[in-house]
Parts: C-alpha cells; sequence; structure tokens
C-alpha cells in the first residue's frame, strides 16, 4: 500500500512538472522605434517562451542586453541610458490567453488575445494584446504585433535626441514553442 | 497508515500548488552579464580608457589644446593659440583597435593598437584589462642627434588599463605605463625609460553628463625612483573636465597642464604647473562613423 502510494505521489509529481508545457529559449521578439531620422529596429533572438496548453497560461522572459542593434553606439546608450539594463536586466510578460476556451487544437491558424503583465525597465503595465496561435504537428507557433508607449515605462528620452527616437514603438513577436 | 496517507495528500498539494505557480520559475534565472560603458568614450580626458569603438567602426577624435590661463587678457587666457590633434581609431574587432594619430604639438605621428584582454564580468571577473601601445614618430627633426635620424626621432609607450566599473555612475582606472625613447632631446632632462601610473576616474552626474578627472604621476625614471608628490623635477599631469554625450558625439571638455596629446607629451614631457595657473582649456570630440 506505502508502496503504491509513493508510486502513485510521483507518478502525480511527474505529470505535474512536465505535462502540457510548451517552450521555447529562442523565440524572436523585434522592436521598432524609428523615425525619420533614425533606423531604430533592433532584434532579440534569445527569447524564451512557456505556454501552458491546459490552461492557456503564458510567460515571456528577455534580457535587454539580447538586442542586437545595427549601431553598437545605439546599443550601448539603449542599454545605458534608456533601459538600464545594469539595473533592470530582464524584461518579462505573465498572462494568459483569454479566449483559451475556444481554441480548436486541430484547426491550424487562429486568432487569440492575450491579457497580462508586461514588466519593462522595472514598470509594470496590464497590457491585452492580439495574436494568432499556429498548432503543428509537433509544436505551436505564436506570433503578434502590438504598440507600446515609451512614457508608460518611465524611460526618459533627452530633449536633444527627442525627434529622434518614436514615443510609441512597434513590438513584433514571434515564437516556436516545442513540447517540453 | 493514516500519516503516511496525509504525506500523499500534502505532497500532492505542494506538487500542485508548484504546477500553478509563476511560469516564469521554468526560465533560468541569473546569467553572466558583461560590464560595458565603463567611460562615455575611449578617452577619460589625456589617458586612453577601455571604451573601444565596436568591430567595423571608425572613431575620430578631434582635439583641442589652447594656451595657458595664465597668458592674460593679451591672449584672451590662452585661446589665442591651439595645438589640435586629430585621431582616427578602427575597430579590427570589438577587442582590437588600430589608431593613426597626427598631433601639431612637436609634429608627432603616431600608430597605436589596443586590445581587450578580459571584460569586467566574465566568469565574474572584478576588472576589465586591455594593453595599448603607441609607436610615435616625430617628424621634426631631433636636435643634437646621431646619425640614424630615423630611429632617434622614434618613441614607444605601453601601457597596462586596469579598470572598474563600481556602479552605474562610478568607474576608476589605473594605466601603469613605460615610455621608451630613442633619443632624448638634451632640453629635456628624463631618462630613456620612463614609468608612471595614471590613474583616472568618472562620475556621472546624469545619463549624458559626467565628471572627469585624472592623475599621472611619473614613478620612475631610468634607474631611480621618483616620489611622485615631493619630486621637484618633473611636473606630472593633472586633468579635470566633463564629459557631454549627445547622441551620435561625445564632447570632452577639460582643463589640463599638460599641452601635447600623444601619450609621451602629457606623461612626461609637462612644463607648466596647475598653482601657477600653467592651465590649458580643452576638448575632444568624438564622432563614431559605422561601416556596417
Amino acid at each position: 500500500m506505502k508502496k503504491l502510494l509513493f508510486s502513485l505521489a510521483v507518478l502525480f509529481c511527474v505529470n505535474c512538472l512536465s505535462q502540457d508545457k510548451f517552450i521555447t529559449r529562442n523565440g524572436m521578439i523585434q522592436f521598432n522605434a524609428s523615425t525619420p531620422l533614425e533606423t531604430i529596429n533592433p532584434i532579440n533572438n534569445h527569447v524564451s517562451c512557456i505556454l501552458d496548453s491546459k490552461t492557456g497560461k503564458i510567460a515571456f522572459q528577455l534580457k535587454m542586453i539580447s538586442f542586437k542593434f545595427d549601431k553598437a553606439l545605439m546599443e550601448e546608450h539603449f542599454n545605458e541610458k534608456y533601459v538600464e539594463s545594469e539595473k533592470y536586466p530582464k524584461s518579462t510578460f505573465v498572462g494568459e490567453i483569454i479566449n483559451w476556451n475556444e481554441i480548436d487544437f486541430t484547426k491550424e491558424k487562429q486568432n487569440v488575445k492575450c491579457k497580462g503583465i508586461l514588466t519593462i525597465h522595472g514598470i509594470d503595465k496590464e497590457v491585452e494584446v492580439s495574436g494568432t496561435i499556429n498548432f503543428l504537428k509537433n509544436n505551436i507557433e505564436i506570433k503578434s504585433e502590438f504598440s507600446i508607449v515609451v512614457s508608460d515605462f518611465d524611460i526618459q528620452i533627452p530633449k536633444l535626441v527627442r525627434d529622434k527616437i518614436s514615443k510609441e514603438v512597434r513590438v513584433i513577436v514571434e515564437m516556436n514553442l516545442q513540447s517540453k | 497508515m493514516k500519516r503516511v496517507f496525509n504525506i500523499f495528500l500534502l505532497l500532492c498539494i505542494v506538487i500542485n500548488s508548484f504546477s500553478q505557480e509563476n511560469l516564469l520559475s521554468f526560465f533560468d534565472s541569473e546569467e553572466e552579464m558583461l560590464t560595458f560603458a565603463t567611460f562615455k568614450t575611449t578617452k577619460i580626458i589625456n589617458l586612453e580608457s577601455v571604451e573601444q569603438p565596436a568591430e567595423k567602426e571608425l572613431d575620430f577624435i578631434i582635439s583641442h589644446r589652447f594656451g595657458t590661463l595664465n597668458s592674460g587678457i593679451t591672449n584672451l587666457y590662452g585661446l589665442d593659440y591651439g595645438n589640435i590633434r586629430m585621431s582616427f581609431n578602427y575597430g579590427l574587432t570589438d577587442n582590437v583597435t588600430l589608431g593613426i594619430a597626427r598631433s601639431s604639438t612637436y609634429k608627432v605621428i603616431d600608430a597605436s593598437v589596443k586590445v581587450k584582454l578580459i571584460n569586467q564580468g566574465k566568469d565574474k571577473f572584478p576588472l576589465t584589462i586591455s594593453i595599448y601601445s603607441s609607436l610615435a614618430y616625430d617628424t621634426l627633426t631631433a636636435a643634437f642627434s646621431t646619425n640614424d635620424q630615423f630611429s632617434d626621432n622614434l618613441s614607444y609607450i605601453h601601457q597596462l588599463l586596469l579598470a572598474r566599473k563600481i556602479n552605474s555612475n562610478l568607474s576608476f582606472q589605473l594605466s601603469p605605463s613605460i615610455t621608451k625613447y630613442n633619443f632624448v632631446s638634451p632640453f629635456l632632462d628624463l631618462s630613456n625609460t620612463m614609468y608612471s601610473l595614471g590613474i583616472g576616474g568618472r562620475y556621472k552626474l546624469n545619463k549624458s553628463v559626467s565628471v572627469n578627472s585624472e592623475w599621472i604621476p611619473i614613478i620612475r625614471s631610468g634607474a631611480d625612483f621618483i616620489h611622485p608628490i615631493q619630486n621637484e623635477k618633473f611636473i606630472n599631469s593633472f586633468s579635470f573636465g566633463f564629459d557631454i554625450e549627445t547622441g551620435g558625439h561625445v564632447f570632452q571638455l577639460f582643463f589640463s597642464n599638460s599641452t601635447a596629446m600623444f601619450e609621451r607629451g602629457f606623461i612626461n614631457e609637462n612644463f607648466e604647473n596647475w598653482k601657477d595657473g600653467g592651465v590649458h582649456f580643452g576638448f575632444n570630440i568624438s564622432r563614431v562613423f559605422n561601416f556596417n
């Protein structure tokens, strides 16, 4: 009896930890803060993302320093002056896909809405974005595109370069999640 | 039996709550981050800093040193005189920089190489360490020189740059240096081999402006050790000023008792003293060009 219970517990444990999780560590997030004066279009190819396919809960995490810019000086200023990567090295999103119950796992591309807390520069902000989810054989593809306002995250742009950096930033998200 | 069952229940609850918990816990927690932006630009003031242009980038620095403040209203406190240096530094890789420069003081051309050996934060290493070497050629004919004019006009400097960024605002650097003269002009009372210890730092006042200072005592001339403060013979370089960064440019505005803008000159060949007002206003303007 003891043995049975123990093995049940172990089984349960393994179940809970591994079941239904889809994960990636090299997702892509790109943002665009370009203006007619300056092209600012960095890309981060080391974004982590995890989706719990049972509940529709989803989380993203990236290191700010992994955003690669065309100009090294711009990258340095981004990290040193704007997002202060030494103080706030990571940016995260934790939330859930709100229409998860309506999702049909057999269909391919479907529209989803996602709501949660986006944390950049140490500031939490509730956001709601829409995107698409695509169920493939062994993996799940997630795509989204949305805008954020720089000042919502207490990121200050000096007067001198105010015309060079867009106040609203377009964010493009592309994840390819594998079953864990 | 009941106890075992209780434990089982407890386990289930704990594990369940764990699976409900923040999904972020599935990601790796801490990873190393290399220190960046120890200084705003490749120079502290006169001294080289551990900063370098990135790969395929050209850092163009134009520098001026005006006359001394004590030269009076007739010379507008030094502004009537100007020494200029133009310096081109190209990033061969992120860690190797090649430079060439020309200074109007003593009509010197110099070629340099800077190599970063280790970056602060790599395997938790506390310092950024670079080496800097430069070869200077005086295009003026050396007075009283020996037969080999070309060789006599050459001098070398080798520097070890040890920098630490203490926090996001405060950085320090030590630069022990050796200067080698192939031929020392009799107008200079120097040995062929001079040793010095550059000490520099910066403090950021806000995101775009920092205050910088450096002091470069000569500590040994040939075989003789020199007291950095009490010596009467050598005048050590001391500079104080500000870095102002404007996006694409860095402006460095400062006061220094050195006129020359190449290593050998500003370390060893100083003739003016702060206490007599022998101070020069000067600036460096750095602009980075991208060849990606």
